[in-house]
């Protein structure tokens, strides 16, 4: 049995190296306002994320609630970047250190938890306690290492930090760092590109409704993807950045074009090097912005969700055995809750019907028709965090399969044992017959 | 407003709307689905809303003009340039305003010889013909209309009992200031049922989906507890080699039918019956006919002021980035000269 667990190891050193840099920023931050925070802070804030963890450990926590806690992990990234865009020529009159303490209480509060989540299923898949939390605790300490350069780092980095710089710094951090799906989400990319990926969709939606453009049972497929190209991967990916990176560029620009305001009196070689001061001092708070926009831009496409294309498994024939379908969970060569999509076609009556089965990322089982209620029934693929509609391309985020309505695959009553799922061929039969029918549309 | 204290606190409250409305939006998509049609549907309902929509466009209108002026006074040519790309966005927000506030829309499920009115005009409209643009023998394999952008591209003539007017699928057919469009179309069988005794006791059309052929569509008889299925079965098959096509006459078609009996519409029911159309299917003393055939037309009927002016506001948008951009070397330039002088 081995005493270290890598996954245990980077995921606990990511969460660490996150806190201890926001640390980090912000006491620089206070530093240059002579209001720097002390071992008592460091303390408290140590102790929060302990409780926090031993609370995740200890606490069963259904699958409600860790979702609840992701969303509350993105959920506090949006909230400090609208924060940051928008902070650009505040200034605030005093300066509040328990506020930027409570600040990263909330901005790693979801994250530490869970971390524990995490260590606790990996513990418990390999058998090995020991291994993942001693890699945790590894993980833990070498993350909080970074602190040991504080003074350095501090007066380093101080110059740089405007209040808006200070939030820019603080959500780049969050951004590259702060995924809550432990080893296999290292940051929070992917669910900030689903978030704008959807805002962009029903944008584009809501025009077409505005212009009466036809919907898809009418139109070609090729016409259907022509149109989709607006909703597709690439188009949404590229305007989605847009609107993540134009913002810090735009205060970039703005700090750079700032119009000194030179004091009276001041002439000559004087007024030249206060002139120096004032565009270094400009620049020196444009970088950290920037380089929020470089970071952003360089990680984007490189934790892109698009991968080499969709999976669309071959449909597997199963039989009718006394008016049900029974598929065992486990099979040499087939795991049905290995979180992929396991596609089955049944013939009955000359006819053919496809189902699939799929294991949420929340544990649930979802058994759903290859097909919806309003497209001709060309199935779904699974893209990285969604289904994919493959006639309209509609993304289906993956905690949404098995719920009725609209593009969404629609979902067959199931029958649940330890080892088998029974599925009642009349119920596939029964469903059958609302697809392509728009139901859901009338 | 001439002092630049008020166009700061007008500026500032501009951007703290803004601020407070991605907030709101952040929210509301966190933790619901669908945030953005939320918004649409309480901007169109709620007062609280329009107010800050319309407080909003008139702070940004503010903020736009003074700027213009400003700029009109160094460079008036650049000023107009410049300010295509606000005014888009001005006027596009109020075409949305408009539009998701003042909007009337319904669905109209018709057919050949119906009339049906509009309910916020009163006015009545009757359906002359419905064409339906499709091949009328087509194979499984290739049963798309001639059409390269629709599946099937029906037309429906209606007449208001003075014009007539032709209307697709798109673009919309504007009529009296409300536009109509198809939404679906598909075949409607005509059926009767009579009791033992030879008495009508329902009649009329099916609006199903059974076309692409090979669709299966049901319906369930109001006051009778049965479904009916119903699917548009091939008049002949070919054989080529390995490849097998069925083919299907639209002017000699015929169903297949199954009648279940149910107790309540959730649920699949037990067949009773199943035969195809040539022949009046018997099931529980009743008999079921199909005698002829139609088709129905699913018409969107839209009266919407605003959307021209979304459409103006979208041409100014998309106007004012590319002038911008095409201009931008220049543009810089001339800002460069402007503050050395």
């Amino acid at each position: 049995m081995s005493l270290f667990i890598p996954e245990a190891f980077i995921g606990s050193i990511k969460g660490t190296i996150a806190i201890s840099a926001s640390w980090l920023v912000i006491n620089s931050y206070l530093s240059s306002k002579n209001k720097e925070t002390g071992p008592v802070h460091l303390f408290i804030l140590i102790l929060w994320f302990m409780l926090l963890f031993i609370a995740g450990t200890f606490i069963e926590f259904d699958a409600f609630y860790k979702d609840q806690i992701r969303r509350v992990s993105a959920y506090m990234f949006g909230l400090l970047l609208i924060t940051a865009i928008f902070s650009s020529g505040w200034s605030l009159k005093r300066e509040f250190r328990l506020f930027y303490i409570f600040l990263i209480m909330l901005l790693y509060g979801p994250d530490v938890m869970s971390l524990s989540f995490f260590l606790k299923d990996l513990s418990a898949m390999r058998q090995n306690f020991t291994g993942a939390y001693i890699a945790g605790i590894t993980g833990f300490l070498s993350g909080l290492s970074l602190l040991f350069f504080e003074k350095k780092i501090r007066s380093g980095l101080s110059p740089y930090l405007s209040l808006t710089g200070l939030f820019f710094s603080l959500s780049a951090i969050k951004l590259l760092l702060g995924g809550t799906g432990g080893y296999a989400e290292l940051s929070l990319i992917p669910a900030v590109q689903r978030g704008l990926m959807k805002f962009f969709h029903d944008l584009v939606h809501q025009l077409f409704v505005f212009f009466m453009v036809p919907d898809h049972p009418l139109l070609k497929t090729t016409v259907w993807n022509f149109i989709g190209l607006i909703f597709g991967e690439a188009f949404t990916m590229i305007a989605t950045l847009c609107i993540l990176v134009i913002p810090p560029l735009v205060i970039v620009l703005r700090l750079l074009k700032r119009p000194e305001e030179v004091p009276e009196g001041l002439k000559g070689a004087e007024r030249r090097k206060y002139i120096h001061e004032f565009m270094l001092l400009n620049r020196k708070r444009a970088f950290p912005i920037f380089l929020f926009a470089l970071m952003v831009s360089f990680f984007w496409f490189f934790k892109a969700e698009s991968g080499p294309g969709l999976y669309i498994p071959q449909p597997v024939p199963v039989v009718e055995e006394e008016g049900f379908v029974i598929i065992k969970l486990k099979e040499p060569g087939r795991e049905l809750g290995d979180g992929n999509i396991h596609k089955f076609i049944l013939r009955k009556d000359e006819k053919t019907y496809r189902f699939f089965i799929f294991k949420r990322p929340d544990g649930k089982f979802s058994v759903c028709l290859d097909a919806c209620e309003i497209c001709p029934p060309e199935g779904y693929g699974q893209a990285r965090q969604h289904l994919i509609c493959i006639y309209c391309n509609t993304p289906i985020p993956f905690n949404t399969v098995g719920e009725p309505g609209g593009c969404n695959p629609i979902p067959v009553g199931y029958i649940m044992t330890e080892k088998e799922i029974k599925i009642e061929v009349e119920e596939i039969l029964k469903k059958w017959r609302l697809v392509h029918s728009g139901v859901s549309r009338e | 407003m001439r002092g630049p204290l008020k166009i700061d606190k007008v500026i500032k409250l501009r951007r703290l709307m803004v601020w407070a409305w991605l907030i709101y939006y952040l929210t509301w998509s966190t933790w619901s689905k669908e945030a953005f049609a939320g918004f649409v549907s309480g901007l169109g309902r709620n007062i609280i809303w329009q107010v800050l929509f319309v407080a909003f466009i008139m702070l940004l209108g503010i903020e736009m003009i003074y700027k213009f002026r400003q700029r009109i006074k160094k460079a008036p040519f650049f000023a107009f340039l410049w300010f295509i790309l606000p005014a888009g966005m001005i006027v596009f927000l109020t075409g949305f305003f408009l539009s998701a506030s003042m909007r009337m829309d319904t669905r109209i499920l018709t057919g050949k010889e119906d009339i049906f009115q509009i309910p916020w005009s009163q006015k009545r409209f009757g359906v002359m013909d419905v064409k339906p643009s499709i091949k009328e023998r087509f194979l499984d394999i290739e049963q798309e209309s001639p059409s390269p952008v629709f599946t099937r591209e029906p037309v429906v003539l209606l007449t208001d009992f003075k014009d007539t007017y032709r209307v697709g699928v798109f673009p919309p057919q504007r009529i009296d200031g409300t536009f109509f469009h198809i939404l679906n179309f598909n075949i409607a069988p005509s059926i009767e049922i009579r009791d033992s005794s030879g008495r009508v006791v329902m009649k009329g059309d099916l609006a199903l989906q059974i076309l692409p052929a090979g669709n299966i569509d049901y319906v369930i008889l109001e006051g009778l507890p049965y479904r009916i299925t119903m699917k548009l079965l091939p008049s002949r098959e070919i054989k080529r080699g390995d490849i097998t096509a069925k083919e299907y006459d639209l002017n000699d078609r015929f169903y297949e039918i199954k009648v279940f009996r149910v107790k309540n519409p959730q649920e699949a029911g037990t067949l009773i019956t199943e035969g195809d159309s040539r022949y009046p299917l018997k099931f529980d003393g009743y008999s079921l006919n199909v005698t002829g055939h139609t088709y129905w037309v699913l018409l969107e009927v839209v009266r919407d002021k605003g959307v021209y002016v979304i459409g103006a506001g979208l041409i100014l948008v998309i106007l004012g980035i590319l002038v911008r951009f095409i201009l931008l070397p220049w543009w810089l330039r001339e800002i460069r000269r402007l503050t050395r002088d």
